[in-house]
């Protein structure tokens, strides 16, 4: 089917951006300079049931934190 | 309230329920240590599959996620059928029932690019760390920004491992 170029050029880059090796976005290269990788690097060493068990363990642990701090506020601390 | 991922996983899983865990989770079992509050999941769109997916999770009272009380919600294969993607609150926590999703498309293809986990002798699919960047990627959030570079850097990491892994059977050789 024919289409206008311009359409042309966007499908071309959906098929190279999911049939090919990812291409180094520079606005995540920027991010990437701040990750942690000393986190990965130990979450790397746990099993995916460790993971998860962390994540609910932090979940749980953010909600908590949430409500002293909320505690705390509203007597005024 | 907290979610329960292992307890919806596996209630899905019990029920041999279709479905490939996305987003943070997901994030979560490839080593991210981002917080995630809700589980994403692709369900398989067959008549058969969307029965599982009904009665599975009927027990849990889904409802749609902070919509006030008392609307006409009605948790049926007819709800699941007439819509495609859900933002539901259970008695397990938050759960997303996506049928489709930017950039990855629905569970048929997703599959492939997805691996087996086994989960207190449950086996689940859970998107494969180059496709979750992939439908991130699609999705262009501005606030998956930070994830989508988290799971670059384990993408990496990893293939430091792997490469690190090759290489006393490399020198052997």
């Amino acid at each position: 089917m024919l289409v206008p170029v311009g359409q042309n050029q966007f499908i071309m880059r959906i098929m190279f951006e999911t049939e090919t090796e990812l291409e180094p976005d520079p606005v995540i290269e920027a991010y990437k300079k701040d990750v942690d990788r000393t986190l990965i690097r130990e979450n790397l060493k746990l099993t995916i049931d460790e993971r998860l068990r962390n994540l609910e363990a932090l979940q749980q642990f953010a909600q908590e934190f949430r409500a002293a701090v909320r505690r705390a506020t509203e007597s005024g601390n | 309230m907290e979610t329960n991922f292992r307890g919806l996983i596996q209630t899905l899983g019990e029920a041999s329920v279709e479905f490939i865990v996305v987003g943070g989770v997901a994030g979560t079992g490839h080593g991210s240590a981002r917080l995630t509050k809700d589980l994403d999941v692709v369900y398989r769109r067959t008549p058969e599959n969307i029965i599982s997916l009904v009665n599975a999770l009927d027990p849990l009272r889904p409802y749609l996620r902070g919509a006030p009380p008392g609307l006409p919600f009605i948790w049926s294969n007819e709800t699941i059928r007439k819509g495609l993607n859900f933002t539901l609150v259970t008695s397990l926590g938050a759960i997303d029932l996506l049928g489709e999703i930017t950039g990855g498309g629905r569970f048929e293809d997703l599959k492939p690019h997805s691996l087996t986990i086994n989960l207190h002798g449950i086996d689940c699919l859970c998107l494969g760390l180059e496709w979750l960047i992939r439908v991130k990627r699609a999705a262009g959030r501005p606030k998956d920004f930070e994830a989508i570079a988290e799971l670059e850097a384990i993408l990496e990491e990893k293939a430091k491992l792997e490469s690190q892994r090759a290489k006393p059977n490399s020198a052997s050789q």
